[in-house]
């Protein structure tokens, strides 16, 4: 299988990711971890309206992103809803 | 029979300390109310519980101090209410920790259990939310996850007051049971166990009480600052080699929160039957217009418009009945009761407390509708929507959608929505979001403009009011924008926030909340309201009787010059609105006292807005819109920000825009010929 690499701000709503690293600063990545962001976990983007923040289903939860956190996020692309 | 008791009146014969944990929202302070009959405030969004909340109940002969933490997701310090919980975890040393979880939201809320085990502290696990978990076909087995877990596991509904009792019973069990606990714990993955146990070595002996040592070496390895700060403080011998250490294992936080993740997906394995993953359908569906960056938006205004609607159609009806048909013939009867009483006494009571504390209780109409709606609003998950649609206006003041929730607080008063910024982890935008607060109308403000605004503009009031919280909502923005340019120099933070499933609001959770602020307000008016009207009473009355003469009439004519920039010609509305700086009510009571109660037959809002014009009677209402917040707000920016000089900032801008914009309105008006 072909991987793509893309972040998670690229996405539009109702693709499939994993998460494959972060691009911030330790704190930041500390905090998303936590919330189950882990390395391999998969996401889906709930809702990307192509600017403003962004919602994304991970663990059975919903979380909001800034685009600017959601940039710092990269992930593996699964497939499409 | 278990007993359980709410006070501690019954002479037990020892006693626990409980402390409630978990993840934001998870229902914590829900099962604080339910078994402690107290009121910590409850709704459906993350970050309302700021600090830690102690309550009493005796179960059984023994008393139980139950402690409401905040919630935090995981015992790493990122913000203020984290620290809180996990200080008072490590230092309080509970007899029992339970960890409350959202059985809908399992692996989730499961991270911080697997912290607090790393912690030694007794745990019992109450598995709350099941009617949710149910609604969305998940059932948990409470045994196999029990035997997974090695804690004690107790299923409740927190809401509906289901399985408490068994929980709290379970805790007392645990404190005093003898034996040890062997709870299973998440172990770290192979490839960091060398290093992980050489900084535990490194700091061997050199970690002061209370922590330990296994403990802080491996949030050490997580790179938590704040233990690190710790132990370069303690250990600065071995600072430099750890340090080493850390920089080149740095990438260790990846896997450590990855392996606790994969320990719990094998505990729930067994205990969870679900039936497919899949999106939830209201949410979703409530979500396409509640979520939209333009739907949302009109969702918002609308929503603040129904507010208004409701409080002219339903609320203020009652109070202008309570106002012209209680409250003037009260004063007229009292009045001629106390014919023969000595004159100065007989005008104390009917001016100074009927005119001034029984005007401001015909309030409790419109405060009941405001706080319904609040509560509603928090209760059903919307709030923490609305703070995302408004992550971009955020933006523009280096804030995010999460500062949107503290500022909404402040709609229901100032002093909570103070406390709340400390949600915020970013020490600047907490600053910024607090100086911004006072901007933001509580609903005693927003009590006295709508009971003078249909004095003055008629069936346009709602109209009006609505426009005037705009007005407020829009400078909030530009002051914003303009501080955090000129002082802040336009730093930004990260917005990460879950957003909770929506419920359906619970009966009992709003009833408590209307029943706990309108409490709070008789409170206010019941003491504060009293003393300040009789002061501004006796004030009006020295020193011979005649108000015109009073010492009260002198300084507002003093400040008249003022007060004529705003078309405010009659000193009683600028006394009026420097009495609101005590408390908002007191504009009302004030104006109440001064303008007489005796032989009236119209209302109070009546006759104030038969001596104003209309251009006059907007800028007074914009004024106080906008004055310095009430001292108790004052007080409480002092201590969040421990700064006297943020808090003199704060009250000399709130005092600086209230005037320009007052005589701003004033002056364009006149210049348009509108309203004079
Ligand atoms: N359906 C349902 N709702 C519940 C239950 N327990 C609590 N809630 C609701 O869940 C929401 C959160 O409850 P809180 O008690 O405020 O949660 P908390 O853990 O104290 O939250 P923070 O203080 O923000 O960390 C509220 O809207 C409650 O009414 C339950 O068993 N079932
Ligand atoms: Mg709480």
């Amino acid at each position: 299988m072909q991987q793509e690499l893309k972040s998670l701000s690229d996405l539009v709503s109702g693709t499939h990711a994993l998460i494959h690293h972060f691009s911030g600063g330790k704190e930041f990545n500390n905090r998303l971890l936590v919330l189950g962001f882990t390395i391999g976990a998969e996401v889906v983007v709930w809702q990307n309206l192509g600017s403003g923040p962004i919602i994304v289903a991970v663990k059975d939860s919903l979380v909001a992103l800034g685009r600017g956190e959601a940039k710092k996020v990269v992930v593996e692309v699964l497939n499409k809803r | 029979m278990t007993e359980l008791k709410q006070n501690s009146s019954a002479h037990p014969r020892n006693s626990i300390t409980v402390a409630l944990a978990g993840q934001p929202n998870v229902g914590k302070s829900t099962v604080f109310n339910m078994l402690t009959g107290l009121n910590q405030h409850v709704g459906n969004w993350p970050g309302k519980t700021v600090e830690f909340k102690t309550g009493e109940l005796v179960l059984n002969e023994t008393l139980i101090h139950l402690v409401d933490l905040p919630g935090t997701y995981s015992l790493t310090a990122n913000s203020e209410e984290e620290r809180i919980a996990r200080d008072f975890i490590i230092r309080e040393k509970p007899d029992v920790v339970i960890a409350i979880v959202n059985a809908a939201l399992l692996e989730r809320n499961l991270y911080l259990v697997a912290e607090l085990l790393a912690l030694d502290v007794p745990i019992v696990l109450g598995l709350n939310m099941i009617d949710v978990a149910n609604q969305q076909g998940l059932h948990i087995e409470v045994n196999v996850l029990e035997a997974a877990l090695r804690v004690p596991v107790v299923p409740i509904i927190a809401s509906k007051n289901q399985g408490l009792i068994e929980l709290i019973e379970a805790a007392k069990n645990l404190a005093e049971s003898q034996v040890p606990l062997a709870p299973n714990r998440p172990d770290i993955r192979p490839e960091h166990r060398p290093v992980l146990e050489e900084i535990r070595t490194l700091i061997t002996g050199q970690v002061p009480q209370p922590y330990h040592e296994d403990w802080v070496a491996l949030k050490l390895l997580e790179g938590d600052s704040e233990v690190m700060e710790m132990v370069e403080r303690a250990a600065p011998k071995a600072w430099p080699r750890i340090q080493t250490l850390l920089s080149q294992h740095e990438d260790a936080i990846l896997d450590i929160t990855g392996g606790r993740y994969e320990w719990i997906a094998r505990m729930v394995r067994a205990a969870v039957v679900r039936p497919r993953p899949g999106p939830i359908v209201l949410t979703d569906r409530l979500d396409r217009i509640a979520t939209h960056p333009f739907w949302g938006l009109v969702l918002l205004l609308g929503i603040l418009g129904m507010v208004f609607w409701l409080t002219y159609h339903a609320a203020m009806p009652i109070v202008e009945w309570l106002d012209s048909a209680i409250i003037i013939p009260l004063a007229n009867v009292v009045s001629i009761a106390l014919a023969n009483a000595p004159l100065w006494f007989s005008s104390l009571v009917v001016d100074g407390l009927i005119g001034g504390v029984g005007t401001v209780l015909t309030f409790l109409p419109i405060l009941i509708v405001f706080f319904t709606v609040l509560g509603i609003l928090e209760d059903t998950g919307y709030l923490a929507r609305a703070a995302y649609v408004m992550d971009r206006f955020m933006h523009w003041m280096g804030l995010h959608g999460r500062s949107f929730l503290p500022l909404f607080l402040g709609f229901g008063c100032n002093i909570p929505a103070v406390m709340g910024t400390r949600i915020i982890e970013d020490r600047r935008a907490r600053l910024l979001t607090i100086l911004l607060v006072p901007l933001v109308p509580c609903a005693a403000r927003l009590a006295v403009v709508s009971f003078l605004t249909p004095a003055f503009f008629g069936t346009g009031a709602a109209l009006v009011t609505w426009l005037l919280v705009i007005g407020n909502l829009t400078l909030l923005v530009l002051v914003g924008i303009a501080i955090n340019r000129l002082l802040f120099k336009g730093a930004h933070t990260a917005f990460i926030m879950e957003i909770p499933l929506y419920h359906v609001p619970n009966a009992r959770t709003i009833g408590l909340y209307v029943w706990q602020n309108i409490f709070a307000f008789l409170k206010k008016a019941g003491v504060l309201i009293v003393i300040i009207s009789t002061i501004v009473w006796a004030f009006s009355w020295l020193p011979d009787g005649n108000v015109n003469n009073s010492l009260l009439a002198g300084l507002g004519r003093w400040l008249e010059p003022l007060g004529s920039l705003m078309g405010l010609n009659d000193w009683r509305l600028i006394v009026a609105l420097l009495t609101s700086f005590v408390a908002k009510e007191n504009t009302i009571a004030t104006l109440g006292v001064l303008y007489g109660m005796s032989e009236q037959s119209i209302g109070l809002a009546a006759r104030v807005g038969a001596t104003l014009t209309p251009a006059a009677g907007l800028s007074f209402l914009v004024v106080q819109m906008l004055f310095i917040p009430c001292v108790a707000t004052i007080a409480v920016i002092k201590q969040e920000t421990a700064s006297w000089k943020w808090t003199a900032f704060s009250m000399v801008l709130l005092l600086a825009i209230s005037l320009i914009v007052g005589v701003g309105v004033y002056q364009l008006a006149a210049l348009l010929n509108w309203g004079m």
